[in-house]
């Protein structure tokens, strides 16, 4: 008798995380490291739905700091669930708030140049679930968050002393290029109820 | 006094005879943690964790206080530290080697790098939250009640980004000790 194959994803399941995340091929040639949690509910046996918050900060090559907070959502499509491993295709939406501080010195005080944004994005992308046990799995997924509305205004840039950071660059660039970025993430969710 | 001791028995013991019933556990420790930083540069931190495991899984709470640091290039005098994250056991038997992975948030103030406040003229050194990793291994040997033993090394990376220059977090740290479990 064939031995009937487990199914680790069903509809109802409800599964609360943590993850972190790389945020790289931004704004900046720098990658921000991010930590966050994450609570999976199940909608459909092949739709799952993510919601998310994140808080990323990014050194600006030693001449500022930058830092983020996602809250958001995401929908997971499962085409084929393969055992223990389930990739998935996701989209969603999510509410960004950036901060960028510029370095300060006891030479040179630069406190009143920060500057800041809230704004939306949209992003998409892949993953896949692994599961180690039937209720805990582990979770990668590679997605691209672009935001809408005016972006951070302000230039990295390289001189002769030094990466320089200018909150207030003479060129506004507000609607040259959508902002946007990749965002690397590592997840770990446990099952914790089956709702349905 | 008297009544807090009685308590703590009856809990114990409980849970104690509880534990044959049931296939997860509670366990709880606190130990000293020495690391080591770049430069002969070494710190000092307090360990306290909560942990539940189930199927082989542990999730676990963490939090490090910071107590010093010694050496060539001591950077910080603030580096508290708290991790949420997971742990895989590779055995459910009484001697259990784990492999995990915590995300966390470090509380830190450079010791190193302020910047002038131009209202007081003092300078400052700003305490900054930022997002660290973690990925550890260790085992617990655990007792027929109550007591495990545990030891455990892991490496941390981030970096301390305030207003100020930036600081690397990165460390080996090391633990070990008893443990209570139920």
């Amino acid at each position: 008798m064939a031995q009937e194959k487990k199914k680790y994803l069903e509809k109802g399941h409800f599964a609360p995380g943590l993850r972190t995340t790389t945020s790289v091929f931004g704004h900046d040639p720098v990658p921000g490291l991010g930590v966050g949690g994450q609570v999976r509910l199940q909608i459909l046996d092949y739709i799952s739905t993510d919601w998310f918050a994140d808080y990323i900060t990014m050194d600006l090559n030693g001449a500022g700091t930058r830092n983020n907070a996602h809250i958001g959502w995401s929908v997971l499509f499962y085409p084929k669930q393969l055992n223990r491993f389930t990739p998935y295709v996701m989209a969603g939406h999510c509410f960004d708030y950036a901060h960028v501080t510029p370095v300060s010195t006891p030479y040179n005080d630069r406190s009143d140049e920060s500057v800041s944004r809230w704004s939306s994005a949209v992003q998409a992308g892949i993953g896949s679930h692994y599961f180690l046990t039937e209720r805990f799995h582990l979770t990668f997924s590679a997605q691209f968050m672009m935001h809408l509305g005016n972006h951070l205004d302000y230039e990295l840039e390289e001189t002769s002393t030094g990466w320089y950071l200018d909150t207030d660059p003479v060129e506004h660039s507000h609607d040259e290029r959508l902002e946007g970025h990749i965002l690397l993430t590592l997840g770990l969710n446990y099952r914790i109820a089956d709702f349905w | 006094m008297k009544k807090i001791l009685v308590f703590i028995l009856i809990t114990v013991s409980t849970f104690s005879f509880a534990q044959a019933n049931r296939n997860w556990k509670l366990k709880t420790a606190l130990s000293f943690a020495p690391g080591l930083l770049t430069e002969k540069t070494y710190s000092l931190q307090l360990q306290g964790y909560l942990g539940f495991i189930q199927d082989k899984i542990e999730w676990r709470g963490e939090a490090f206080y910071f107590l010093n640091q010694y050496g060539e290039r001591p950077r910080f005098s603030m580096n508290h530290q708290i991790y949420t994250g997971a742990f895989y056991h590779f055995t459910d038997k009484a001697f259990q080697p784990y492999l995990g992975f915590q995300p966390g948030i470090a509380i830190s103030q450079s010791s190193e790098y302020a910047t002038l406040n131009t209202e007081t003229n003092a300078l400052e050194y700003k305490i900054a939250a930022n997002p660290v990793g973690s990925v550890a291994t260790g085992f617990d040997f655990f007792g027929e009640k109550l007591f495990f033993l545990f030891v455990e090394t892991r490496y941390i990376f981030g970096k301390h980004k305030a207003d100020s220059y930036p600081v690397y977090l990165d460390e080996w740290r090391f633990s070990f000790g008893l443990g209570l479990y139920f």
